[in-house]
């Protein structure tokens, strides 16, 4: 658990360390801390593949005997996948005021504006997760069995007040303290902690979506 | 008085004064439960469907604050059936299109209570230069329906009953974990419960309400004065009439309060907001306020000491700049925090404080 303005401090730390040693590590380089009232945040925006056009072309090659058939479907389909649909993401590190930990909003749009649908985004590379069985995708959440909160679903932006999708914080926590015990080191000063476990939270988070 | 509107204290018998606190708990909540604001609903010109019944396209309704827009959707809808809309527009219409913006150009959110939505446009109007004075009825919340085109930027949930309902039991799943640093009271619930509780709002019934969430809600019982030391400086033992056994579960033992704080137009605002102040007393409102927003709620200093000629002497007093609202009713400044967040809150377990602006 970290405190408000310990989480304003490790971004700030953060940006300023990868800003400032390019070959370290160019993953977190591109976030920004931006200073809002009441609350400040991390952003910045990237772009993914959609996955489901480079499947499609798979399946249908597996199509029957029909050579005109198979014909068509070549043709369209390469037709699609040369000109590769992206995705564009805004994404936000916020600071969960309930949870008291860092959480992940993001917007998925189409470079056309429309918003992606919660299937769309699963079929994104953004989203790396297995999705284990007995999980529910809604359309406005994704739950895994047995967990209280879904681990994908719709809030507002606790600044700025637009719609997002959000990461659920609640077990984030746990998991990035276990894996913070592992690294930690005595002599670090309160900064360093404090980026260090930023980092391993990006880390963590970074197993469910890509950053 | 339904005996669900107070939360089951443990232990033995009940003092008289126990049960004056469950008669003035079960009293608050009923009136939060009950409280009704007025909509008018009217569908945007420009989008009326051909052939409707123009003239007759406003619909009005007192719904409970305690109710979400998703669950109004069903009448309004069979209003516009009924009189407005002729077979061939009735047949199109695409309810998960529809989207609400009140007069001002506001997006209305799907998952915020009615009388949150009331009480934020209420106090936006307060920073408006053309707001007209407040009269003594409430006026009806203006909201214009659009039948497409919702705008995805700004308003992502979709208006179905089930979208709500995740958000309605995500919210208590959190103002479970701001009190008690965990979920386990409402995961807890057999999953009829927690139906029942949402089914509870939807039929806006009271009883099934409060049945299931008299198990999640603190008790509004008091809290234990802290140890007065007489002026030998011996420490007298607590009042003799407050309750003998500690409550666990009781308002003034969670850890926090779930709070948040809506700015006109603006922001809100999420702090920790503590039962008990370190010195052991109680937080109240403006103490809270005027921590976080001092600007608008300036701290009080103390009254100055009696002299001969004030021999009690008033603190100063500081201008009033702001008002605060909860559940459409101006609180006064002492209330306490603890006892706002059981008798005051909203169905979902949150305390809405509305902030507007004094126009003198």
């Amino acid at each position: 658990m970290l405190t408000r303005s310990q989480f304003a401090a490790a971004s700030r730390a953060l940006v300023a360390k990868h800003e400032s040693n390019p070959p370290f590590s160019t993953l977190l380089r591109d976030w920004e801390w931006i200073d809002a009232f009441p609350y400040g945040y991390l952003a910045r925006s990237k772009r993914y593949i959609r996955n489901s056009l480079s499947q499609s072309s798979a399946d249908s090659s597996q199509l029957g005997d029909d050579p005109g058939l198979q014909e068509e479907e070549d043709s369209a389909t390469a037709h699609t996948t040369s000109e590769a649909e992206w995705v564009i993401s805004q994404q936000f590190v916020v600071f969960s005021a309930t949870f008291q930990v860092p959480a992940l909003y993001f917007t998925a749009h189409k470079a056309n504006g429309t918003t992606l649908s919660l299937d769309e985004i699963m079929n994104t590379k953004l989203f790396k997760f297995e999705i284990p069985i007995g999980s529910d995708a809604n359309g406005f959440a994704l739950t895994l069995p047995d967990v209280p909160f879904p681990l994908l679903s719709q809030g507002d932006h606790p600044t700025l007040g637009t719609p997002c999708w959000y990461l659920h914080p609640c077990e984030t926590s746990n998991a990035v303290d276990e894996l913070f015990r592992e690294v930690m080191e005595a002599d670090w000063d309160e900064e360093t902690r404090l980026v260090r476990w930023l980092e391993t939270w990006f880390m963590t988070v970074g197993g469910v979506l890509d950053l | 008085m339904s005996a669900y509107g107070t939360t089951r204290q443990p232990g033995g018998g009940a003092t008289p004064k126990d049960k004056t606190t469950d008669y003035h708990t079960a009293l608050f909540r009923r009136l939060a439960w009950e409280g009704t604001v007025p909509v008018e609903i009217r569908v945007d010109p420009k989008e009326l469907p051909a052939n409707s019944d123009r003239g007759l396209e406003c619909y009005y309704i007192q719904a409970p604050r305690v109710s979400y827009l998703p669950l109004l959707l069903p009448e309004i809808r069979r209003f516009l059936m009924d009189v407005v809309f002729d077979e061939a527009a009735a047949s199109s219409l695409k309810e998960e299109d529809w989207w609400f913006e009140t007069e001002e150009g506001t997006i209305t959110k799907w998952h915020w209570p009615l009388g949150l939505i009331y009480d934020n446009h209420a106090i936006s109007l307060t920073v408006r230069s053309s707001a007209p004075p407040s009269t003594a009825m409430a006026p009806p919340l203006r909201l214009i329906l659009h039948l497409a085109s919702p705008p995805t930027e700004k308003l992502m949930l979709s208006p179905s009953q089930e979208a709500c309902k995740q958000a309605f039991m995500g919210q208590l799943k959190e103002a479970d974990f701001i009190r008690w640093g965990s979920t386990k009271r409402v995961t807890g619930l057999r999953k009829l419960e927690q139906d029942g509780i949402w089914e509870g709002i939807r039929e806006h019934n009271f009883d099934d309400y409060w049945r299931v969430a008299s198990k999640v809600t603190p008790s509004a019982s008091q809290p234990v004065p802290p140890p007065l030391a007489g002026a030998s400086g011996h420490v007298r033992p607590p009042s003799t009439d407050a309750p003998s056994t500690f409550d666990r579960d009781g308002a003034y033992s969670v850890r926090c309060i779930p709070v948040r704080v809506y700015l006109p137009d603006g922001p809100i605002l999420q702090e920790f907001v503590p039962p008990l102040l370190e010195d052991g007393t109680p937080n109240t409102l403006y103490h809270f306020l005027s921590t976080h927003l001092p600007l608008l709620f300036p701290p009080r200093p103390p009254a100055p000491p009696p002299s001969r000629a004030k021999p009690n002497p008033q603190p100063p007093a500081v201008p009033n700049l702001a008002f605060v609202m909860i559940q459409g009713v101006v609180s006064p400044p002492e209330a306490e925090m603890a006892w706002l967040g059981v008798c005051m809150a909203g169905a979902d377990g949150w305390l809405s404080i509305c902030v507007g602006i004094n126009r003198t």
